[in-house]
């Protein structure tokens, strides 16, 4: 069955003067149609990047996107002409960027730039135009009036509000969220959410959710894809990842979230940092960390493996219990 | 670009809701300095029209009356009630040759920078906008035209064109468009990688529409006051190089043609040298202050 979003074997790299960034390392991902997927991982993961390669916005130079396939719809994205590109970009996948304060043009009327959006894509006359961006500002909770205020007049929970009627406004089917509640206050951060949720029910937006907070996730995905040093290492639903965690990187993750209702003394974090990305290595790059790791983890690179339904985990540990246990 | 009208804020936040530009101006009002050099500018701009009224209205008479004709009985008259800054080498009223001498000094300065920034600015743009090789292309043209020097590059190019006034506007022009390509590059690359240009490609925006709709609105703050800064400079080039016999051409007044006549006279006439360098003085001080002003107004690094 064909996926509406599918990444496949895609590989990023940075060349920079200090040497070549292993940004993403073969990554495989599928997005269908109405779903949300949360893409979870540390500061320097990969994520941002692998949002970017979708929308092919990755700075060239020093970026490049070395292989794989990014198909949208049955359509190789990273073959795209420019303006094929462009006509997808904001009309068919939008994004949504993590500082809302920086993401709206200062100088101009928060309404203008709703209906800018309208206007590149849809061939439709100014005062439609405008009417339409009238409408989806009032559909994110923001009175139609304030359509001539300028950014700097809003909060910042109304900015990132802004920023969502603009990347709804031409009802594309992939919503790319790149942390969007990161900037903003805890409970700003929940308005904005449930709002994200009733709109997503409302237009029936595939979502690809970036962020490192896993509560959220719990939240908002359906499915989950972790991701370390620029790989997947795991893949499923949240039921799998939280319930029948395989990994030991995300069992790490969910060991460092506070738990209200346990009284433990201190949170459990992963020892060690994420290694080095400009060095490529042959082994998992999750062993030095691992405190199940053996002899082989060390030595070769893990394959990304089926060992459920959708679930996906690419551990040699996992690997082996497959085997023994058989699937459950 | 904006179809929306500017409604009463509805949301009770009036206090600190003022858009950037209300409170530049804020800040200018502040500076007294600022405050004096505009009224200077405005006072000049208001000498350049009622001169040019007058000239259409009396259909030049006027100008031939008193601004061309010669009264060789007055030759070299001191400064005295009925000609207030004297008369010239020909008899001439310096007052009034100084006055309408105003609109060639200071529309040729304009107009040369505008020209100068609508021909530079967009190199820049273009440079820093795209990078890589694209940017060392166009500016290491701009950097040959840099090399040479900007009284000497416009003497070349109004000598191989021959002197006029149209060679002259022409010449300050092409002499300041490095200049300019470099400031707006500048400017261009401290805004190119704030999100927001990201965002409008992500939203499916073209080239074109970012560099203008979105990065130039956002640079022209350094841009507008290096160009105010830059009209002094242009209007003493209009005198240098008049006063060298490149610019405008007698008997048409103009403060650095009027300078160069009042050098052969100044052991007996002091006045005809000193007040058309006052009115230089002032007007290039008045350009300085106020584009001093401007930057203050518009750094917001500098807001109290």
């Amino acid at each position: 069955m064909s996926h509406l979003l599918e990444i496949k074997d895609l590989q990023v790299q940075y060349h920079t003067e200090d040497g070549t960034v292993y940004a993403l390392n073969h990554v495989d991902l599928e997005l269908d149609d109405g779903e949300t997927l949360g893409l979870v991982g540390e500061t320097g993961a990969g994520k941002t990047t692998l949002a970017k390669s979708i929308m092919r916005l990755i700075p060239n130079p020093p970026g490049k996107i070395e292989g794989g396939v990014i198909e949208f719809d049955g359509k190789n994205l990273l073959t795209a002409s420019d303006s094929e590109i462009r006509a997808v970009r904001g009309n068919q996948i939008s994004m949504i960027f993590q500082d809302p304060m920086s993401s709206l043009n200062p100088v101009m009327r928060v309404g203008d730039q709703i209906a800018e959006v309208i206007g590149v894509h849809e061939k439709c006359p100014k005062e439609e135009a405008k009417r339409k961006a009238l409408e989806m500002l009032e559909t994110v909770g923001i009175p139609a009036e304030r359509a001539s205020d300028f950014p700097h007049q809003f909060s910042g929970g109304m900015k990132q509000r802004v920023v969502i009627a603009i990347a709804l406004a031409c009802n594309p089917r992939v919503l790319i969220a790149d942390e969007p509640t990161t900037a903003l206050d805890v409970t700003i951060q929940a308005q904005v959410l449930e709002m994200m949720r009733r709109l997503r029910d409302k237009y029936h937006t595939a979502t690809l959710l970036i962020t490192h907070d896993l509560g959220v996730v719990a939240q908002m995905c359906e499915k989950v894809a972790i991701i370390y040093a620029g790989e997947v290492v795991e893949f499923g639903t949240v039921h799998d990842i939280y319930k029948r965690t395989l990994h030991p990187y995300t069992e790490g993750l969910l060991g460092a979230i506070p738990q209200v209702h346990l009284n433990v003394h201190r949170l459990s974090p992963i020892d060690g940092l994420m290694p080095d990305p400009t060095i490529q290595r042959t082994g998992c790059p999750f062993a030095d960390r691992c405190k199940y790791a053996f002899e082989r983890c060390g030595k070769e690179h893990p394959q990304f493996i089926s060992v459920g339904d959708r679930h996906k985990v690419r551990c040699f540990k996992a690997e082996k219990e497959a085997e023994k246990g058989g699937m459950d | 670009m904006s179809t929306f009208h500017q409604t009463e804020n509805p949301h009770g936040q009036e206090g600190n809701v003022r858009s950037l530009w209300k409170q530049s101006v804020i800040q200018f009002k502040h500076n007294r300095l600022a405050v004096a050099g505009l009224v200077i500018i405005v006072l000049f701009i208001v000498t350049i029209l009622t001169t040019m009224a007058i000239d259409q209205i009396t259909n030049y008479s006027f100008y031939n009356e008193y601004i061309i004709k010669q009264d060789l009985s007055l030759r070299l008259a001191k400064p005295s009630m009925a000609h207030l800054f004297g008369c010239d080498e020909f008899g001439r009223d310096l007052l009034l040759r100084i006055l309408w001498g105003t609109k060639l000094s200071f529309a040729i300065g304009v107009v040369a920078i505008a020209m100068s920034v609508v021909m530079g600015a967009p190199f820049g743009m273009v440079a820093a906008f795209y990078g890589g090789k694209v940017d060392n292309a166009i500016m290491r043209i701009m950097d040959v035209l840099l090399a040479v020097p900007y009284m000497l590059l416009a003497m070349a190019i109004v000598a191989a064109l021959g002197t006029s006034t149209m060679n002259l506007l022409l010449a300050l022009a092409v002499s300041g468009i490095a200049k300019y390509a470099r400031i707006a590059r500048a400017a261009v690359l401290t805004v190119k990688d704030n999100e927001f240009v990201e965002a409008a490609r992500a939203v499916g925006a073209n080239d074109f529409t970012i560099l203008f709709g979105y990065i130039l609105p956002n640079a022209l703050a350094p841009i507008l006051v290096q160009v105010s800064l830059g009209i002094g400079d242009s209007i003493l080039a209009v005198a240098g190089l008049s006063y060298l016999g490149l610019g405008v051409q007698p008997p048409q007044p103009e403060w650095g043609a009027i300078l160069t006549t009042a050098r052969t006279y100044m052991r007996d006439a002091w006045h005809i040298s000193v007040f058309p360098g006052l009115f230089l003085i002032l007007a290039v001080i008045a350009f300085n202050l106020f584009g001093d002003g401007l930057r203050d107004a518009l750094d917001p690094k500098l807001k109290r």
